[in-house]
C-alpha cells in the first residue's frame, strides 16, 4: 500500500495477486452477522482504521462470461475513439531539458503581455509618479530617500519628464497647428521629416 | 514540493476524527480487476509533446445490461476512470450510491467527476495523485453508513462536518442547522460538488486550492441513458489500483475523508473564517 502520495510518484507496481487473477478472500458473513447483532452501532467504537467487514462483499461475484456475449454486438472500438478523440497527450519529461534564451524571452513577453501584469505596471507607474510629485512638492531630494525608495524616485521622475516633454510637444504643435511627423518645405522644395523630441 | 495533500493535512488535526467507511477488504476486488484485465484492449491514439503518436490501452464498459451490475460491484472499490456521455468525455470516480444517509443501496451507481485530473507521464497513465485522492474522499463521503447523523455522532460524520465547513464558507450557519447536506444529495447532487459550485458552500471554488479547482457535477448512471454511456478504466489504472481505486487509497494515518475535511477547514480558515465547534453548529 502507498504510504506517501505526491503526484506521479507512486510506485507504479501491479499486484502480483492481480495480475494473477488470485481470487478474493474469502468471508464467513453470516457468521459475522450473527456476531454482529445486538451491537449498539451508536456506541460501538465506529469505523475502525482499516475495515475489514462489508455485509456487500457477497456481491462480488460477476459472470464475465454472460457480459462478454452481451458486448459482442458492440462496437467499443468506434465509442473508444469518439470518447478519447483529442483527449489524452503524453507528457514527456522535462527533467535534463534544458531552456534556451529564447525560450525565456518568450516566457517574458508572454508575461508581460498579461493584462494583470499590465495593470500593475500602471499601477506602479502611478504610484511612482505621485511619490515623485510628493518629493519635489515637499524639496526632498532623491539622494535623501534611501536606497529602498531611490528606484521608486528615478522611476517617478524620469516618468514625469517624459509627462512634460510630451506635454511641451502637443503644446507646440498645437500652436504651430501641425503634428509631429508634419513634413516642412524645404527651400529646395523638397520635403523633409521633423525630428522627434525624446 | 508542497501539495494540495501537503496543504489539507494541515487542517485534518483542527477537523479530528471522522468515521472510515465500511469497505470489502481490497483483495476481494482481485478477481473482479483480473477478470477486467483479461477483456479486450481498447487502443486509443494518443498525442505526445515530443510529437510522437503512442498509444493507451483502456478496458470499455457500456452503462447498460449486465453491465451495471459489474459498476454496481465496482462501486464499492471506487474505480478511476472515465466517463463518455453526452457528448463529453470526463475523468472522475464511480461511488456506492446510497441514499443520503448511507443507509439503503440503490440499483444504480455515481459518476463523481473532477475539474482538471490527470496525466500520462513518461506513457504511464495515471490519476494524477493529488486528484485520486480527493476523488477518493469525495466518493468514500457517498459509502455505506456516511452521512448518517444517528448511528454515527455528527461530530464524526464527514459529510456533517463538510456541510459545517460550507456553511460558514457562506456565512450561512442555517445550511449547517438545517442538515442541507441530505436534501442536495437527494436530488442527485453530492457535497464535494456542492461545495464547488457553491450551493452548499464556496469551500473548493471560486478560488482553487493548491491548484485543486474542484468537483464536477454527479452523475447518476442508471444503464438507460440516451444516449448510451460508456465508462472507460485505463489498463494501467486496473494495474495499478493503489493509485487509480478510491478504496486502496490512503496515505499512512489519513484517510482521503479526512483530507477532504482537512482541505476544507483549511481553505475557508485562510480565508478568515473562524470555525468553532462542529456538532453546536449543527445544533444551532
Amino acid at each position: 500500500m502507498n504510504q506517501n502520495l505526491l503526484p506521479n510518484q507512486f510506485e507504479a507496481t501491479p499486484t502480483p495477486e492481480i495480475q494473477a487473477g488470485k481470487k478474493g478472500v474469502e468471508f464467513d458473513f453470516i457468521a459475522w452477522e450473527v456476531e454482529l447483532e445486538g451491537v449498539d452501532t451508536a456506541t460501538a467504537d465506529w469505523a475502525p482504521r482499516t475495515s475489514t467487514l462489508s455485509p456487500d462483499c457477497d456481491d462480488i461475484v460477476f459472470d464475465f462470461d454472460a457480459w462478454e456475449a452481451e458486448l459482442e454486438d458492440v462496437d467499443l472500438e468506434e465509442q473508444a475513439r469518439l470518447a478519447f478523440d483529442g483527449l489524452l497527450t503524453f507528457e514527456t519529461e522535462d527533467e535534463g531539458k534544458t531552456r534556451t534564451i529564447s525560450d525565456i524571452k518568450n516566457d517574458i513577453v508572454t508575461f508581460m503581455s498579461n493584462p494583470e501584469i499590465i495593470q500593475m505596471q500602471n499601477m506602479i507607474e502611478y504610484a511612482a509618479v505621485q511619490f515623485a510629485q510628493f518629493c519635489s512638492h515637499n524639496h526632498i531630494g532623491g539622494d535623501s530617500i534611501g536606497d529602498s525608495l531611490s528606484g521608486l524616485f528615478d522611476m517617478g521622475q524620469s516618468l514625469l519628464g517624459e509627462k512634460t516633454h510630451s506635454h511641451d510637444d502637443h503644446h507646440e504643435h498645437d500652436l504651430l497647428g501641425h503634428d509631429e511627423d508634419d513634413e516642412e518645405d524645404e527651400p529646395d522644395g523638397k520635403k523633409k521629416k521633423k525630428k522627434r523630441r525624446r | 514540493m508542497n501539495t494540495i495533500v501537503d496543504y489539507a493535512k494541515g487542517g485534518v488535526e483542527q477537523v479530528g476524527d471522522v468515521a472510515v467507511a465500511h469497505r470489502s477488504p481490497v483483495s476481494s476486488y482481485e478477481n473482479i480487476i483480473a477478470g477486467l484485465l483479461r477483456q479486450k484492449r481498447l487502443k486509443i491514439p494518443v498525442d505526445s509533446s515530443d510529437g510522437v503518436k503512442k498509444q493507451a490501452e483502456a478496458i470499455g464498459i457500456p452503462v447498460s445490461g449486465k453491465s451495471i451490475e459489474l459498476l454496481r460491484i465496482l462501486s464499492d472499490a471506487q474505480p478511476a476512470g472515465y466517463l463518455s456521455f453526452k457528448g463529453e468525455t470526463t475523468h472522475g470516480m464511480i461511488s456506492p450510491n446510497y441514499d443520503s444517509r448511507g443507509r439503503e443501496k440503490k440499483g444504480t451507481v455515481r459518476f463523481q467527476s473532477v475539474l482538471g485530473g490527470f496525466t500520462i507521464r513518461n506513457g504511464v497513465w495515471l490519476p494524477e495523485a493529488a486528484n485520486a485522492i480527493y476523488l477518493a474522499g469525495a466518493t468514500g463521503l457517498e459509502s455505506k453508513g456516511m452521512g448518517d447523523c444517528h448511528s454515527i455522532p455528527v461530530s464524526k460524520d464527514p459529510e456533517h462536518k463538510l456541510t459545517v465547513i460550507g456553511a460558514i464558507s457562506k456565512g450561512d450557519i442555517n445550511i449547517a442547522k438545517t442538515h442541507a447536506q441530505h436534501g442536495v444529495r437527494e436530488s442527485g447532487g453530492s457535497v464535494a460538488s456542492s461545495l464547488t459550485n457553491g450551493q452548499l458552500g464556496n469551500v473548493f471554488a471560486p478560488d482553487s486550492i493548491e491548484g485543486f479547482s474542484g468537483f464536477g457535477k454527479p452523475v447518476e448512471l442508471t444503464g438507460n441513458e440516451q444516449p448510451s454511456a460508456t465508462f472507460f478504466i485505463p489498463v494501467s489504472y486496473l494495474e495499478n489500483p493503489e493509485q487509480a481505486f478510491g478504496a486502496y487509497i490512503t496515505d499512512g494515518d489519513i484517510t482521503p475523508e479526512q483530507i477532504v475535511n482537512g482541505a476544507g477547514y483549511r481553505a475557508i480558515n485562510s480565508r478568515g473564517a473562524v470555525i468553532g465547534e462542529f456538532t453546536k453548529a449543527m445544533e444551532g
